[in-house]
């Protein structure tokens, strides 16, 4: 009996000193250049130069790599559906790579395998995996896009990391210039003209973007006035009643819609009040090769999309499926016409 | 004053509906609601005509919501009486045999694969929830023991294999839109409720709270010890049939509509019981009426406390279970009522 203690014991103590010998495993080495940067979630982190191997776990993370010129850094795909099968058809590279995410679970050995220097996470990313993520040695940094200044400077964090700065600079530069065209044009309009608008999610007809979402920040900068902006918390399920009450002018339904579209809402017999419905003005945001309402620098085009859907006399000289088609070539590398891109 | 106590039920019902009909984010006082059925009932000529604005926020979304919440008040509250003398459980709620489980996982089994059908999702969770009941129902017929525990193990068992299924479900839904949806419905709202829904639950319902209630005096039969049910000539197997056919046709056709609710099955027995006693007779007709008044008046504060809609599970928890706690604390009351049936 002692014998098998003392046994058990020695087995014990060797894989210990095993594990001690190689700090490596569970500790990374640092290059000695480095950038430091505080991410989104504000931790302060320090990257080692040398990345050239990047997991992001979010398409935001991802558009912005493409953006800066650096797509073949990305070790997995981080597009959601109709966007990565889009981008799936144009390039082989990355139809081959694997998917990083299932639902909102991360598989840390997956992941590890894969080797990536750094990871790129949304700022709602659990912060518990955040965790294991730099326990096995991966450095995570967290962007977030919840309004055009954060998207902005999300763009600006992940040059500085990949020092790509001057690459950075021109893709918010190309955003700005969209966001100024519009707000010019919609300088002509008077306050009391402006529309009012609601957004509705993805759950069912009645679930309605909050003040707190991009989609209001959008909207805004589209020059409507979203009637739901005083909601709290993220796609509000509100009554029948209160959209009549609220009486919009027109409804943009959300992107990434399956369940429900501008037909069963011009027919559904409780909203027959609605000016939105009786001069059918239902429209279903872009795109179908991703979302233009979604945190990216991508969604200045959802703003200059809305602002002229919702103005069209004040913006017929801007043609959008040309302005996404150049918008695209340059950040994507892809026409969005080429990608099987509908307005 | 005891009769004051017998009819509080009614008295209770009718403020209630009146209350409801006029509260709503829609501004429309007690005048305009009087006005608008006034019209709708020939009257218009005394009355004048109402604009057609309120007139179609009123009949085509506040009338079927109210029609909706009472009558699924009603059902799942008459279940849970049933269900406490059939398995003489004062704990015993409707979803004891897998009858909400089965519908959210049909539910979300619908929300994943079917969302183009009209009504697809309703009539997913309907028949799932009968399936979940109906599997309970023969695991039980296969025991040696047909006592009633039996059957509450099956539900137990049953249960668990469709959560786990739902859960399942969840872990490959879609996150940004499958997966809301699913989270949001089994958390019940009856905030999608229009006529279309109303029609396919209503009559379910109506037809089974008429059955439990011509028939509500035999449960106090069924609330004995079954050899004493024997020996009055009572077959309590058929007649146990009979009533976990009728409530579970009830509950599933409301899970089905508007989710899973809970609470309300569990607490409105006790409540009732406190009011009018425990016999039967005059128990279930006061469940009926007080499950459907409870759930109004909860579904109303739901939908007019906020802009944005609270789940219905939600307000019914937060006002069910301090009551149900008070009840406990309360002499008068009490749990084992259920098992003092005369």
């Amino acid at each position: 009996m002692k014998l098998r203690i003392f046994l058990i014991l020695s087995v014990a103590a060797g894989s210990f000193a095993l594990l001690s010998m190689f700090p490596g495993i569970m500790y990374p080495e640092t290059g000695k250049r480095t950038v430091e940067v505080t991410d989104q979630m504000g931790r302060h982190i320090v990257v080692p130069k040398s990345v050239t191997r990047i997991a992001a776990f979010h398409h935001m993370g991802s558009k912005i790599v493409y953006a800066l010129g650096a797509k073949n850094m990305l070790v997995g795909q981080a597009f959601f559906r109709n966007e990565g099968e889009a981008i799936a058809r144009m390039d082989p590279a990355f139809a081959g790579k694997p998917q990083l995410l299932q639902g909102h679970t991360v598989n840390n050995e997956a992941i590890i395998a894969l080797k990536p220097d750094l990871a790129i996470v949304y700022a709602s990313f659990d912060i518990s995996e955040v965790n294991r993520l730099e326990n096995a040695g991966i450095i995570v940094v967290a962007i977030k896009g919840e309004t055009f200044r954060e998207s902005f400077e999300s763009v600006r964090l992940v040059g500085r990391i990949l020092d790509r700065e001057k690459e950075a600079e021109d893709y918010i530069a190309a955003s700005e210039r969209l966001l100024n065209l519009t707000k010019i044009r919609l300088e002509r309009i008077p306050a009391e003209k402006k529309l009012k608008v609601i957004f509705s999610g993805p759950r069912n007809m009645y679930t309605v973007a909050t003040g707190e979402m991009l989609q209001s920040r959008v909207l805004e900068a589209a020059g409507a006035y979203n009637v739901a902006q005083g909601l709290k918390g993220f796609w509000a399920a509100v009554s029948p009643e209160q959209i009549v009450a609220w009486n919009p002018d027109v409804i943009f339904l959300g992107s990434g819609l399956d369940s429900y579209g501008v037909m069963e809402m011009l027919s559904n017999a409780q909203l027959q009040g609605v000016k939105a419905v009786q001069n059918k003005r239902i429209y279903v945001f872009p795109s179908n090769v991703g979302w233009w309402d979604y945190p990216a620098p991508h969604c200045v085009l959802g703003t200059v999309w809305a602002a002229k859907t919702l103005y069209p006399e004040q913006f017929a000289d801007i043609d959008i499926k040309k302005t996404a088609d150049e918008f695209y070539k340059k950040y994507m590398g892809y026409t969005f016409t080429s990608m099987g891109g509908k307005l | 004053m005891k009769s004051l106590k017998r009819h509080l039920p009614w008295i209770i019902f009718v403020v209630a509906l009146f209350w409801s009909l006029s509260l709503g984010r829609y501004a429309m006082g007690p005048v305009e609601v009087i006005k608008l059925l006034a019209a709708r009932m020939g009257l218009e000529h005394f009355v004048g005509h109402q604009s057609p604005e309120m007139q179609l926020v009123f009949f085509n979304i506040r009338l079927p919501r109210i029609l909706m919440s009472i009558a699924v008040g009603s059902g799942i509250s008459l279940a849970g009486v049933v269900f406490q003398a059939l398995f003489r459980n004062p704990l015993a709620a409707p979803d004891i045999l897998g009858v909400t489980a089965g519908g959210c996982f049909g539910a979300a089994l619908s929300i994943m694969l079917l969302t183009h059908l009209a009504l697809g999702v309703q009539g997913s969770a309907f028949v799932f929830a009968i399936a979940a009941v109906s599997i309970a129902y023969v695991i039980a017929n296969h025991s040696w023991d047909k006592s009633s525990s039996v059957l509450v193990i099956s539900g137990v068992v049953v249960s668990a294999v469709f959560q786990a299924g739902l859960s399942m479900l969840m872990y490959f839904a879609e996150p940004y839109d499958q997966l809301a949806k699913i989270v949001f419905w089994t958390m019940g709202s009856f905030h999608i409720v229009s006529w279309a829904q109303v029609k396919t639950t209503l009559p379910l319902v109506v037809a089974g709270s008429c059955l439990l209630t011509v028939f509500g005096w035999r449960l106090n039969i069924m609330t004995q010890n079954e050899e004493d049910a024997l020996s009055l000539g009572v077959d309590v197997n058929k007649w146990r049939l009979f009533y976990v056919v009728v409530s579970t046709l009830m509950v599933a056709s409301s899970v089905a509509a508007v989710g899973s609710i809970s609470w309300v099955g569990l607490i409105i027995p006790h409540i009732a019981r406190y009011l009018v006693g425990a016999d039967h007779k005059r128990l279930v007709p006061a469940t009926a009426v007080l499950g459907g008044t409870f759930l109004l008046i909860m579904d109303t504060i739901a939908r007019t406390i906020s802009a944005s809609e609270i789940p219905i599970s939600i307000v019914t928890s937060i006002f069910g279970a301090p009551f149900l706690g008070y009840l406990l604390m309360s002499k008068k009351g009490g749990l084992s009522a259920g098992e003092r049936a005369s």
